[in-house]
């Protein structure tokens, strides 16, 4: 049933060696690592592996030990997960944790860290709902946006997105004001209705992606209504063969996601063609050890890795899982956060 | 002279703290042994919360290795800020990183924090950095987001247009060069550019002018097509019409560009309820851009052709 031109096999392997040591270059995002962590096991979940007991709860561990718990002694810390203990601080099961003052929540190691404990089928049990919504009300800006950490970066439409996903996986909005979020994100549409980081800047397909997700998770998609035709052709003007993220720049696996998930989320996933984003992630495919490149002279890398599987899953390609374009998780896993096991919805 | 910390006199009096990571970790990192050893002392040091020179040499040598540790850098502001340190010293210091790292979003907003907080009387010389990393760089996302939050922070319009025309005379075709466009013409419609101005009448000869050097420019048109909405909207007539009439005569002569024909299917769609000759064409465009000039997109050209027989 599976291409002939698909590697499953290595794929597999590629991630499984991704989840235990990652090469000396990975050391540029040593903060992050926790999206590493997503990238893993979400093409995991895309290539339908199961995992053991054992190996779950022992991830199901670490990511915990990342949560950022509300401090006894109040020192005013904005709640969530951090993406590896980097400035040497962990939380432990009893509720203890070591203290650092430069240790602190990341937006979207929060994101990521939810869709890990999703995937590996955790009943989030030991997530701090109200601790984090509340830590997201601080992060939000005046103009809408979100920052990803208490003071000290930028604010766009990225850890917008974050914000939303991780509302709507916690099922509780309070965290963030939707009017002034929708704001943002009309106002950053551009002249040729793509969506920028921010007001004036230039269309991006990872700003889109970003702008029309959060959109759908906070159901205010009925705002973009008479943008809907010209959005749809901004996006499907970006395909060569495979699908770039700006005008004139070069094909790059990660857009067929990108742009790609855009599309389906505009109900335009069948004006793609198909065939084309395909034959250009199969150039992309590492064949000596799995994974995809940015390019096709690139070396694999565990984001385009992911996202390439993600594209050939809008795709409808035979053995890949089918997914959600707004969360980025599988059918299956956004079906087991819809579902009874669940704590908060038992309660 | 070393390169570990743990080996250093005059670092002694630290105890360095390992980062500790449990068994059973995920996604480990074959860090550097230099690595290593620098994070273990900037957890010691950071835990004391001392802002010394040291302090500041030591975020400069992670960020060697990690030019994306938002950490660091907060921390090596924070340095700087009680140290007084020369601006001048540090832009140095950032020029070099961001030459090997242009798309280091820590880079460019480390950039921003030290523009505000040493607050030059004109911004200038930044301006003139943003300007020579474009030359080289132009389509960085970054440089852009920076130099527009300039501009707007220091309100300098007057000399914009004519920065864009350079970059629109070197790369045609940059798609940033020409949103920095309508970044300035939107300014100036909403009264924010002070005695610089610039009209749509204006924009629309510029574009035009662009597009009969180069009618197989996406960019170009994209633009010319938010300047016509723009028009109908403030009710500016005409702008429609001559936009029209020019894509028209290009197609006329023959032109097989898919650009020049996805905007006159949009052009030609607002006219083609009233009118059975446009109708005709736009039908014959969209036979022509799903058969021959732009056949990627044939499903969608398609679709756009039923829309208008149904």
């Amino acid at each position: 049933m599976d291409s002939p031109d698909f590697l499953r096999e290595k794929h597999v392997r590629y991630f499984k060696q991704c989840l235990k040591l990652l090469p000396r270059p990975y050391t540029g995002g040593d903060t992050n690592r926790m999206t590493f962590v997503y990238f893993a096991l979400g093409a995991l979940d895309l290539l339908g592996v199961e995992f053991d007991k054992d190996e779950r709860d022992s991830i199901v561990e670490w990511i915990y030990a990342q949560q950022i718990l509300p401090d006894p002694q109040d020192r005013g810390r904005v709640c969530g997960f951090r993406g590896a203990p980097f400035m040497g601080t962990h939380s432990r099961a009893d509720g203890n944790a070591t203290f650092h003052p430069y240790d602190g929540a990341h937006i979207t190691m929060t994101y990521t860290a939810i869709q890990c404990l999703l995937i590996l089928r955790d009943d989030l049990s030991r997530v701090d709902r109200s601790a984090i919504t509340a830590g997201l009300a601080k992060l939000q800006q005046p103009d809408g946006s979100f920052a990803p950490i208490q003071d000290g970066m930028e604010s766009d439409m990225r850890f917008l997105y974050c914000a939303c996903a991780v509302s709507y996986m916690l099922n509780d909005w309070s965290g963030v004001d939707i009017d002034s979020a929708v704001r943002y994100i009309s106002d950053s549409r551009s002249y040729d209705f793509g969506f920028g980081q921010g007001p004036h800047l230039e269309s991006h397909g990872g700003s889109t992606y970003c702008a029309l997700a959060s959109l759908w998770l906070m159901c205010r998609h009925d705002t973009l209504r008479e943008y809907v035709a010209a959005t749809t052709k901004w996006c499907l003007s970006l395909q060569d063969q495979g699908f770039h993220g700006r005008q004139y720049k070069q094909d790059d696996t990660c857009y067929s996601f990108w742009i790609g998930a855009s599309l389906h989320l505009l109900s335009a996933g069948h004006l793609i063609n198909d065939t084309a984003n395909i034959q250009f992630l199969m150039t992309t495919q590492n064949k000596m050890i799995g994974g995809f490149g940015k390019y096709q002279t690139s070396l694999p890398d565990i984001l385009h890795s992911y996202m390439g599987l993600a594209g050939l899953s809008l795709g409808e390609f035979p053995g890949v899982q089918s997914m959600s374009p707004a969360l980025n998780l599988t059918d299956a896993t956004v079906k087991f956060l819809a579902s009874e096991a669940v704590t908060w919805k038992r309660q | 002279m070393t390169p570990f910390y743990r080996d250093r006199e005059d670092w002694s009096d630290l105890t360095p703290i390992p980062q500790n990571d449990a068994p059973n970790a995920v996604c480990t990192i074959a860090y550097d042994e230099e690595y290593v050893d620098a994070m273990d002392y900037f957890r010691a040091i950071s835990m004391k919360q001392e802002f010394s020179e040291r302090a500041l040499e030591l975020t400069g040598k992670i960020i060697t290795f990690n030019p994306a540790h938002y950490t660091i850098w907060k921390y090596r502001q924070e340095c700087l800020f009680a140290l007084n340190t020369d601006l001048d010293v540090e832009l140095q210091f950032v020029d070099e990183i961001a030459e090997d790292n242009p798309k280091s979003y820590q880079i460019w907003h480390h950039r921003q924090v030290l523009t505000e907080h040493y607050n030059p009387d004109s911004p200038l010389a930044e301006l003139q950095f943003v300007g020579r990393f474009l030359t080289d760089d132009s389509k960085n996302y970054h440089a852009w987001t920076y130099r527009q939050w300039l501009i707007r922070r220091f309100s300098v319009w007057e000399d914009e247009l004519d920065f864009c025309n350079k970059m629109v005379e070197l790369d045609v075709r940059n798609n940033s060069a020409w949103n920095q466009r309508w970044f300035v013409l939107s300014a100036s419609l909403n009264g924010e550019t002070k005695e610089f101005s610039v009209t749509i009448e204006e924009e629309l000869d510029y574009a035009l002018a662009k597009l009969s050097l180069a009618p197989n420019n996406e960019s170009a048109w994209n633009y010319l097509q938010g300047l016509v909405r723009l028009a109908n909207k403030r009710g500016i007539s005409g702008v429609d019409q001559r936009a029209t009439t020019f894509a028209m005569d290009l197609r006329s002569r023959g032109s097989v560009a898919a650009p020049v024909h996805s905007f006159l299917v949009e052009m030609l769609e607002i006219i083609n309820s009233e009118d059975a000759k446009s109708r005709a064409t736009l039908l014959e465009i969209l036979d022509d851009l799903s058969q021959k000039f732009d056949t990627v997109r044939a499903k969608y050209w398609q679709f756009r052709k039923q829309n208008i027989v149904l």
